[in-house]
């Protein structure tokens, strides 16, 4: 299985922690990078500290939200305010082809670790700094979280109802964009470095990065003077567009998601609903005609998918009329099309036992990539890294640990 | 080595040496132009006429044309622009021509649209081995919803983030702009770079197959398995976000509009709130049971279980709320960068126009339109590579602005081959 890796050699130092970093670092390691991941029980990972727990129970070994962004890692315990702890992620730097951080811009070079000087130890170094707002200006040492940064980055203002104040897209969710801008930059610059064995420093803002997701809406406002903002469910380029109620489904609410975006996606939902009289009136056979009456389109058919069970309304819909069920989590899982890509993964954890995690969302044909382990547990790998990747012999490694510069815990 | 967009520009990219040929739909066309930011040759083709996806909303000047689409422009930035018609024997043709010597193909056609064609995988490998082909679609190549219609409402609301969204008394909601389409674009373009690296290294091109439902759910942060390790589902909860069985505030009426606070106790968020109150007690006193608060000792996800907990949590934010009303969110965010508490203001496109630190970083970029009065200032650069970066790409190409170029100058084609093509609406 492993033999067939792209990054099969590639020696990554993922001193990063929360989400993009961490999230970055496993694409390297699902595709087969040994990813060594820097972690402590004095500063732990706030990931460690978030849910979801096995069976409820809050434990720094026991939160399934960090063995995921950790899948197919190795982890240090380190103690970097420790002098040897400091020296130990030195030799891991001499060790690595690609360093990841994500500290706020002075922590690293207070630490005499910026890229400048690790540069000078590792010439060939690709590092990754990924903060909120980026390395330099006025912001930058300005810490924050990801679902602060989806406010700043403009996703609050453009969610919820026109009538009512925002609300909060879920999830850290500038975080979920930068992952996928920063593994792209840091890939081409592994291939660059193939080819010219030139490294280099990338300074990912997650502010930035998540802006791509609104450069429609930036250009619309700097052309047009628009200011985008909530509407619901609606949209500019579809009519019906929004989500009607079901039957119940595990005893709790349900909708389907229905957007027609073409004139015949409208004649086959007509013919889905049985071509009742009330949808033939003919002003609806366009989109404008159809806008100026969405809300009595929507009682009707919200009317209609209300006796329907979900599972039948979608083949009652699919492939003509674009639809699909609003999954809650459980819904997710059960997914036929989700279930057939295998993208949820079950891992062994040592700690947690067997849960599922998050898989890959593209599929490579002939390197598909996998995720080998569920995240470490503090400190898991730490003999492992020292003498395997590093060669220390057992006197180093002793001293190490007596000097409390390395934890070696968990399993 | 060949310049990456019309402009000339001399940079290196990081991935200068290749070339790709992006046969997108609008829902991929992210993929392509960060691949062409990154240094690569990006040849877009559209039918003839334009790619259909020009000819939805929003237009600049708010006037439909196929030339002034502002997603156009805004996703195809740096590319060249090549028409070609697939439903022909010659399109298809100069397309295999194109692409026997292309290190990439992004494609988000229907599956067994390209089959159909000649130009499935099967066939493309057989023309050039080392080929990565990356197609993008709703649910991916195979499986029982393959040939579903999956636009962005669906992916939200198949993807999980939907019902983790929106007013409890109302149904839930998507973000009221499209973005699932586009996080499937740009895990397409993570993808293609490592199967380009593999590629580039070893001289195996492979297929990538890329499902926007599943790079949606991976926005849903740590909800995905939930119910396996908890039990029960996390739903919407209006201006507050579930956090496990807790669930935290995130929104805050101001004067002007709304912020984002995270109010957190505990050792993580004890010194953001004293800092918050602090400066709340400066300008107007707080109550003495507010002062008195041991945040350092207060667990708020453990707080926010009960409903003593929960009617505390709602008078520390009622306070907090009535002095926000009296300040706007610019005056609010100053404070909070000085006293180094988390908040940030709801910013609208207007706010994040003028926002300081983009503009210290030049985040803005202006390009020019020959065709228009002056340049437009587009957002710019995503990541700063000290060795490679970003190119500064010329505006997105008009219809078919390239195929001289391109097919007389680096296919070879002879000037009476792009005629007679032409003549016959291939090109």
């Amino acid at each position: 299985m492993t033999t067939d890796q792209v990054f099969e050699g590639l020696k990554v130092w993922d001193m990063s922690w929360v989400g993009v970093g961490p999230l970055t670092a496993r694409y390297l390691a699902d595709y087969g990078a040994t990813v060594v991941r820097l972690d402590s029980t004095i500063r732990p990972d706030v990931l460690r500290l978030g849910p979801p727990f096995r069976d409820g129970v809050p434990g720094i070994n026991n939160s399934q939200f960090y063995a995921d962004y950790n899948a197919s890692k190795l982890g240090i315990g380190l103690d970097l305010m420790n002098p040897l702890g400091r020296e130990v992620a030195l030799r891991l730097v001499d060790w690595c082809d690609v360093l990841l951080e994500s500290f706020t811009p002075k922590t690293m070079a207070n630490w005499g670790m910026s890229y400048h000087e690790l540069r000078e130890r590792n010439p060939g170094l690709v590092m990754l700094s990924t903060c909120m707002q980026g390395q330099t200006g006025p912001r930058k040492d300005y810490r924050g979280f990801g679902n602060i940064m989806a406010a700043l980055g403009g996703f609050y203002e453009i969610c919820g109802y026109a009538d009512r104040d925002p609300v909060p897209v879920y999830g850290a969710y500038t975080d979920f964009v930068s992952q996928r801008f920063a593994a792209t930059a840091l890939v081409a610059a592994l291939d660059h470095r193939r080819r010219t064995g030139e490294g280099q420093h990338l300074d990912l803002s997650q502010y930035e990065a998540a802006l791509q997701m609104l450069g429609t809406e930036l250009l619309d406002y700097e052309v047009n003077g628009r200011v985008a903002t909530r509407r619901g469910n609606r949209s500019d380029l579809a009519c019906p567009h929004g989500v009607y109620p079901t039957l119940p489904v595990r005893d709790h609410e349900a909708w389907m998601a229905i957007a027609c975006e073409t004139d015949d996606h409208w004649l086959a939902l007509r013919r889905a609903m049985g071509d009742p009289d009330w949808a033939r009136d003919p002003t609806w056979l366009t989109f404008l005609g159809r806008k100026s009456a969405e809300e009595e389109l929507d009682q009707h058919i919200a009317a209609w998918t209300a006796g329907w069970d979900q599972n039948e309304l979608l083949k009652a819909l699919q492939p003509d009329v674009p639809a699909g069920p609003v999954h809650d989590q459980t819904g997710l899982h059960e997914d036929e099309q989700i279930v057939h890509r295998g993208y949820f993964v079950t891992l062994e954890h040592t700690e947690m036992g067997a849960c599922p995690y998050d898989g890959l969302q593209a599929t490579l044909s002939r390197t598909p990539g996998r995720l080998s382990k569920a995240g470490p547990c503090v400190g898991e790998d730490t003999y492992t890294i020292l003498s395997d990747l590093l060669g220390m012999d057992e006197d180093e490694i002793g001293d190490l640990l007596a000097a409390e510069a390395v934890e070696i815990t968990g399993g | 080595m060949t310049p990456a967009g019309a402009s000339g520009t001399t940079s290196v990219g990081a991935l200068s040496p290749y070339r790709v040929v992006d046969f997108s739909t609008s829902r991929a066309w992210l993929t392509g132009r960060m691949l062409a930011d990154l240094g690569a040759d990006v040849l877009k083709v559209e039918p003839p006429g334009g790619d259909p996806g020009r000819r939805a909303p929003p237009f600049a000047d708010d006037e439909p044309n196929p030339e002034t689409n502002l997603r156009w422009w805004v996703s195809n930035r740096g590319k060249r622009g090549l028409t070609l018609d697939l439903d022909q024997a010659d399109g298809v043709a100069l397309a295999r021509r194109l692409l026997a010597d292309a290190d990439v193909m992004i494609e988000s056609f229907d599956p067994a649209h390209l089959a159909e064609r000649s130009l499935g995988y099967d066939d493309l490998r057989e023309l050039n081995p080392r080929l990565v082909v990356t197609s993008i679609t709703p649910f991916g190549q195979t499986g029982p919803h393959a040939n579903y219609s999956g636009p962005d409402l669906v992916l939200s609301a198949t993807g999980g983030p939907m019902w983790l969204t929106g007013d409890v008394d109302r149904p839930p909601v998507r973000v009221s702009v499209p973005q699932y389409e586009m996080h499937g674009a740009a895990e397409g373009a993570v993808a293609t770079a490592i199967a380009l690296y593999h590629a580039a290294a070893t001289g195996q091109g492979q297929h990538v197959d890329v499902s926007c439902q599943l790079a949606a759910i991976r926005t849903i942060m740590n909800a995905s398995s939930f119910p396996y390790l908890e039990g029960g589902e996390l739903s919407r909860q209006g201006r507050e976000i579930p956090y496990g069985h807790a669930k935290f505030r995130m929104l805050y009426p101001c004067k002007d509009g709304h912020v984002s606070v995270l109010l957190m106790g505990g050792a993580l968020g004890a010194m953001i709130v004293k800092a918050l109150l602090g400066w709340i007690n400066e300008e107007q006193g707080v109550p003495e049971w507010l002062a008195e608060v041991d945040w350092l000792n207060i667990d708020f996800a453990e707080l926010n279980k009960d409903e003593e907990g929960r009617a505390f949590f709602g008078k520390v934010s009622t306070a907090i709320e009535a002095f926000f009303v009296t300040r706007t969110k610019a005056e609010l965010y100053a404070e909070a960068l000085a006293r180094r508490f988390l908040l940030a203001p709801v910013n609208t496109v207007a706010d994040i126009r003028v926002d300081e630190q983009l503009a210290a970083r030049d985040f803005f970029v202006e390009v020019d339109h020959p065709e228009r009065d002056g340049p437009v200032a587009y957002p710019g650069p995503w990541v700063k590579l000290s060795a490679t970066p970003l190119i500064a790409g010329a505006r997105a190409p008009r219809v078919g602005e390239h195929n001289r170029d391109v097919y007389e100058g680096e296919i070879g084609l002879a000037s009476d081959e792009l005629l007679a093509l032409h003549a016959k609406g291939v090109v």
